[in-house]
């Protein structure tokens, strides 16, 4: 198909008859004296009347060409080819990968898709499968062979968002295969014209493990306060078994009672010796990917911490008794360094955080210290004036930024260089942490772990650690679509192949032409 | 340009030699038996009667037959005087516009003239365009011919406008419209003809009718009329291409033509036409007529010319 895309310039091809008309005056270019001119033909000539001309001259049609074609391209001519493409949208999410009858759901829609297309007539010249979880995720469809699910598994972990489901292209028929479980899958269905809906799968229960917490027990460092969620997804009250494993050991297990659409809590104390904990649920449900859940240990290992000699014994003292600190020497990799110099802050070259603090002449604070408000845990620590002397903080350097955490009213006390990307958090402090009577106060250890806290952005005292999933993306129940062939829209992927510049060359060509043409006859007439 | 029309006389001997024989056959026309003298004309042996025609002197009416036949008759007596020959000589812008076509009606003309004078006739010389330019009148024996070739030498054909030196020059609008209108016309020369003398016209012919008109006029009071048309070798060529403005250099006429192959090829055949009916024409006017192009040798074609039979 043709077709232009300004097709309003065509009104300017109206300009062509007035180029004929305006070559009616156009003097010839040479003029020849003869001694009969009768001889000569009659079909161009007019009997002598000054310039004018009945008969335009004959390149007319070579100029008004190129005008025709210049307006042509201007009115931007294309040549358009139309392809019937079909998106098939794949509900790729957890419930898809439920084993029912020893075939997954989504190899099961895909079945479904192949036999729907072999009896489908209608030619498609392309067809593409879309994940719906990750719409930017496209494969060509290339028959029952081409398929294979573990290609679409890795879409299991993102969980279908209802305000991130794709928007339908028009130039495109779209089909959806889903299991119908999915209640994002159901409101984006609704509201989307699909020219057919493939839907796969009829288990309805299942039960998933929805979260898994740990934290270090309060009466034992060596042991951990695990909290296990699990859900029953199902219609039916489910009783599984939970076990929990440390690494390949199993540590505890016991046996849950699951009533339908709620979620079930274990609490257990156990002492891990791997680097850890998986929660299981016995396998009895199409799903297996939602039955465990792992958490790594590693998080609960003492921060390797380096202090320097000139800090004194007290901050190191405090340092070594925080329980999620393990002080190293100098020589080897900490997450954490505390320095401490006499002149001025310590070049902070390592990535590692980093609280600094100055040594010297410290003068007592005039005001009470009051803490700012994005100093996190320290809010609730209480600072005496009488325990605080400081020193001067040295000149800043151009471009110094930072964040005041601590302050009297006459300076500030500690502050934050905020970890820009790629740099660790940064505390500096003015603070004598050596004052006779602030070591002395219970509060010490605790403005020095509050320090810590903020240097690493963690909370090493009480950490916990948890891993869970929703539980609505565990429902496996399919909820029956409307799998009705609708009536297809005669929808086309149009490709538009412009012509504007082949007919801009031509008429380029042409011109060119014409100037040879008009030169070769002008050099002609004046050798002669 | 007219050195090279210049004939050495050796050559015109040779010639007026070979050619005399068909002079008085020529100047019959071809087709009268009677030998030159027994032609009426002025003398004073009576020759026969006939009816009195336009122009007839009204001295020599014969009262007595024309009395008896009841209607006017006049008596022709033999004539006594040689042959006289006007060669008429188109030096119009046509002619002039290509110099070649002069200098071959110059050869021919003075050739033609020699060949008469050598023969013991009398020939007179008229140069024509749109007027009379140049006349030598009746005139025999050797100082004749003299004076008839440093008339020819002294005249030019009438040159056309030319913005160069060429004779198809590149000319702006402007020139062309001040072309003067300069009509080649034989007929101007009836009036210096006398009823028993011999005419031979050297021109192109070169205008739509043929110059039929003129020719008609001349062959109906003289005695014989011959035609020799000159044609240039390149009449119709025109190094130009593309549209061209053409102006006929003696009617002043513009055409507009577009020039191709096609129409350089259509002007050639529109030419030989042209010649072709204008020599039917004379056929049936009694006219001798040749055609003959200023590159050949002037001796073959005028040669040809003086032996055709009508």
């Amino acid at each position: 198909m043709s077709g232009f895309f300004h097709p309003l310039w065509l009104i300017a091809l109206a300009v062509i008859p007035l180029i004929r008309w305006l070559h009616r005056w156009h003097a010839p270019l040479s003029s020849w004296p003869v001694s009969a001119v009768f001889l000569w033909g009659y079909t161009t000539s007019n009997e002598s009347a000054g310039h004018r001309k009945d008969e335009p001259e004959p390149a007319w049609r070579r100029r008004a060409l190129a005008a025709a074609l210049l307006i042509t391209a201007l009115a931007g001519p294309y040549l358009s080819t139309e392809t019937r493409t079909l998106s098939v949208w794949i509900d790729d999410s957890l419930s898809a990968f439920a084993i029912e009858n020893g075939n997954s759901r989504i190899a099961m829609m895909f079945e479904s898709l192949t036999e729907e297309l072999d009896s489908n007539d209608v030619p498609w010249d392309q067809i593409t499968l879309r994940s719906l979880t990750k719409p930017g995720k496209a494969r060509p469809y290339g028959g029952a062979d081409s398929f294979h699910p573990v290609d679409w598994r890795d879409a299991m972990e993102t969980n279908l968002d209802e305000n991130a489901m794709p928007i339908l292209t028009t130039d495109s028929n779209h089909w959806l295969l889903t299991d119908g479980a999915s209640a994002e899958t159901q409101t984006w269905a609704a509201r989307v014209y699909l020219g057919r809906i493939i839907q796969a799968g009829t288990a309805t229960e299942n039960a998933a493990i929805t979260r898994l917490a740990a934290r270090r027990s309060v009466e034992d460092a060596k042991t951990f306060d695990v909290l296990i969620s699990v859900a029953n997804t199902g219609v039916a009250t489910d009783e599984r078994r939970v076990t929990l494993y440390s690494g390949e050991e199993q540590l505890q297990t016991t046996r849950l009672s699951l009533a339908p659409g709620q979620t079930t809590h274990w609490q257990v104390r156990a002492a891990a010796t791997n680097g850890s904990l998986t929660a299981s649920l016995s396998s009895t449900d199409p799903l297996v990917d939602d039955d465990d859940l792992s958490i790594s240990l590693a998080r609960f290992e003492p921060l390797a911490t380096r202090i320097e000699a000139t800090c004194g014994p007290a901050l190191w003292r405090a340092l070594s008794a925080h329980p999620s600190l393990a002080i190293v020497d100098a020589t080897r990799t900490a997450a954490l360094a505390v320095s401490c110099s006499q002149d001025g802050f310590a070049e902070a070259g390592s990535s590692e955080a980093r609280i600094r603090t100055l040594l010297g002449s410290a003068r007592p604070v005039s005001s009470p210290p009051a803490w700012f408000a994005s100093s996190g845990s320290g809010n609730n620590l209480g600072l005496a004036v009488d325990w605080i002397s400081a020193t001067q903080w040295p000149p800043r350097q151009p471009g110094d930024r930072h964040d005041v955490l601590l302050a009297t009213t006459d300076q500030p006390l500690v502050v934050v260089h905020a970890g820009e990307s790629g740099s660790s958090t940064i505390i500096d402090t003015v603070i004598d942490l050596n004052h006779p009577r602030f070591i002395q106060q219970a509060e010490y250890a605790a403005f020095i772990a509050a320090l810590v806290d903020i240097a690493t952005g963690r909370t090493l005292l009480d950490e916990a650690v948890t891993v869970s999933r929703e539980a609505r993306h565990s429902v496996i129940a399919p909820t029956l679509l409307d799998t009705r062939v609708r009536p297809s829209k005669p929808v086309h992927q149009v490709t538009y192949k412009p012509l504007s510049t082949l007919f801009l060359a031509v008429a380029f060509l042409l011109l060119l032409f014409d100037a040879v043409v008009l030169l070769r006859a002008r050099m002609g007439a004046s050798h002669a | 340009m007219t050195d090279d029309a210049i004939i050495e006389e050796p050559e015109l001997q040779r010639f007026a030699r070979l050619a005399a024989p068909y002079l008085q056959r020529a100047a019959t026309g071809g087709h009268d038996p009677r030998a030159a003298r027994d032609r009426p004309g002025s003398g004073l042996e009576f020759l026969d009667l006939r009816d009195y025609q336009v122009g007839d002197d009204m001295r020599h009416i014969d009262w007595r037959q024309t009395a008896r036949r009841q209607r006017p008759v006049v008596r022709r007596f033999r004539s006594e005087a040689a042959v006289d020959w006007f060669i008429c000589v188109d030096g119009s812008a046509s002619v002039g516009l290509h110099p070649a076509k002069w200098a071959m009606s110059i050869r021919l003309a003075s050739a033609l003239a020699y060949t008469c004078l050598f023969a013991g006739h009398r020939v007179a010389l008229l140069i024509f365009s749109d007027r009379i330019k140049a006349r030598c009148d009746l005139g025999r024996g050797a100082h004749q011919y003299p004076r008839l070739l440093n008339l020819l030498l002294a005249q030019q054909a009438d040159a056309p406008p030319t913005a160069g030196n060429g004779r198809t020059s590149l000319m702006t609008p402007s020139h062309l419209k001040t072309l003067p209108v300069n009509r080649s016309n034989p007929g101007l020369c009836r009036d210096y003809l006398s009823g028993n003398s011999n005419v031979f016209i050297i021109s192109d012919f070169l205008q739509p009718d043929g110059m039929r008109s003129q020719l008609r006029s001349i062959q109906s009071i003289v005695s014989s009329t011959a035609i020799l048309q000159v044609l240039a070798e390149d009449e119709v060529d025109i190094a130009a291409t593309g549209l061209t403005q053409l102006r006929d250099v003696e009617s002043g006429r513009e055409r507009q033509v577009n020039l191709s192959d096609q129409i350089k090829s259509d002007a050639r055949t529109a030419l030989r036409t042209h010649r072709n009916d204008l020599h039917k024409d004379c056929l049936s006017l009694g006219i001798r007529m040749t055609s003959c192009e200023s590159g050949q040798h002037w001796q073959p074609a005028l040669l040809e010319h003086l032996r055709i039979r009508l």
